[in-house]
């Protein structure tokens, strides 16, 4: 019977440590109770794991209403965070993609277009003075946390994400130099080891700005915040949101209007020509934007409501 | 349909509100509760479900657990979630009503 048991209770895995200290006894005594000595299904295994993973996401915050408030506003940020670092991964790509783009089009006929892009443009940078606002806003507490002995819990993800980082900007510089030697045609697919190399470092910025979330994840959420910085982290966390769904609006728009204007540039091919302005790039782009506007959308909806809590 | 205790009861069928229905007649362990859910409203509540709705239901207060010494552990409603309840059920009547008017039918007044 305790064989059962273990067995039982390793299914009670996907629960979060305090809810199966908690629970876990009376959850294993239930399931001894209904299987009566058969086997567990895969349904109600699988039940199990998604019930404990939305235990994990109630206890995180994440999910549900109950339980701190001030813990749902940090992760609701939090995932406001998540949601602009998508935006940043999506918007380098669109910037490459748009790169050169008001030579494609005859003038007079560019007004959609140009405005579309300096809104992207003046937004993202909007968008990036209000990130470094909410970690200045946060810095005094970590320094805090850092001197009172913190700084083991978080030193591993902090030295990742450095390290990620500093390798992103060298390779960066190196890509930049190898660039500045080549054609444009070249730079656009012409040369293979340069477009596989431009690649690797975009998975490697990828990488970088999920590494720099995950340690800015493990400060926050272990930093002692006042109700006041906690107000106004989740006011930006919200104004980020709403800049995010901007810029991503407009991105739409640049596209629109370069769909209409000058389908040969987004195609790649010769000017004159009416191909598809539908590209496998602009789409990964563009899903890649309304994803991070649907994440950062999320946290500002947690955040919008948690704060009256606080 | 959110009641006093801001806990919302939105279905006939939903777990919360199975649960407390359940424990109003008193207390129950889990698998008494599966089951008794079971017999009146013809629900069979997952144990993961099950134990997800007892969690959200004892952090707004509406049951408690009782003393025991068994793994089984005893939960009983609070007079919070009779409240709870007492409001859903009238919602739910509220609805009940109506249907039956529109309908022509006779609701019989039970319990």
């Amino acid at each position: 019977m305790s064989g059962d048991r273990d067995g039982l209770g390793r299914l009670l895995r996907w629960y979060p440590p305090a809810w199966r200290d908690r629970y876990g006894d009376e959850l294993v005594a239930l399931l001894e109770d209904e299987l009566d000595g058969t086997a567990p299904t895969v349904r109600l295994r699988v039940s199990l794991a998604a019930s404990g993973i939305r235990q994990r996401a109630r206890a995180s915050g994440l999910a549900g209403d109950g339980g701190d408030p001030a813990l749902r506003l940090r992760t609701g940020a939090l995932v406001v965070l998540a949601g602009w670092a998508m935006l940043l991964f999506g918007g380098a790509s669109f910037a490459k993609s748009a790169e050169h783009f008001s030579f494609a089009q005859p003038a007079g006929s560019q007004t959609l277009a140009r405005g579309a892009y300096v809104a992207v443009a003046a937004l993202a940078l909007l968008c990036g003075v209000l990130v470094l606002a909410g970690a200045a806003l946060a810095l005094p507490a970590a320094v805090r946390f850092v001197r009172g002995g913190g700084w083991p819990a978080v030193r591993r993800r902090v030295f990742v994400a450095v390290a990620a980082v500093v390798g992103a900007g060298v390779t960066m510089v190196g890509l930049g130099a190898w660039a500045h030697h080549l054609d444009v045609h070249a730079r656009n697919g012409g040369d293979i080891a340069y477009s596989v190399a431009f690649l690797g470092w975009c998975a490697l910025v990828a990488l970088t700005i999920g590494s720099v979330v995950a340690a800015a994840t493990a400060l926050v959420r272990r930093v002692t915040l006042s109700r006041a910085v906690l107000r106004a982290e989740g006011v930006l966390a919200v104004a980020v949101a709403v800049l995010v769904a901007a810029i991503t609006t407009a991105t739409g728009l640049w596209w629109a209007a370069m769909a209409r204007g000058a389908p040969w540039f987004l195609a790649g091919t010769r000017p004159g020509t009416a191909p598809s302005p539908v590209t496998v790039q602009l789409v990964l782009v563009e899903g890649c934007l309304v994803l991070a506007t649907v994440v950062a959308a999320y946290g500002a909806v947690r955040v919008a409501r948690a704060v009256p809590a606080i | 349909m959110t009641t006093s205790t801001g806990t919302a009861l939105r279905r006939p069928n939903d777990p919360p509100l199975l649960i407390l229905t359940s424990l109003a007649a008193g207390p129950k362990h889990g698998h008494a509760l599966a089951r008794d859910i079971e017999a009146f409203a013809g629900v069979r509540l997952g144990p993961g479900a099950l134990y997800g709705a007892i969690t959200r239901l004892e952090e707004r207060g509406l049951i408690e657990p009782l003393p025991s010494d068994d793994r089984r552990r005893p939960y009983r409603i609070t007079a919070a979630g009779s409240v709870a309840l007492a409001e859903a059920v009238a919602d739910l009547r509220r609805i009940a009503d109506v249907g039956a008017r529109r309908l022509g039918l006779s609701l019989g007044v039970t319990g």
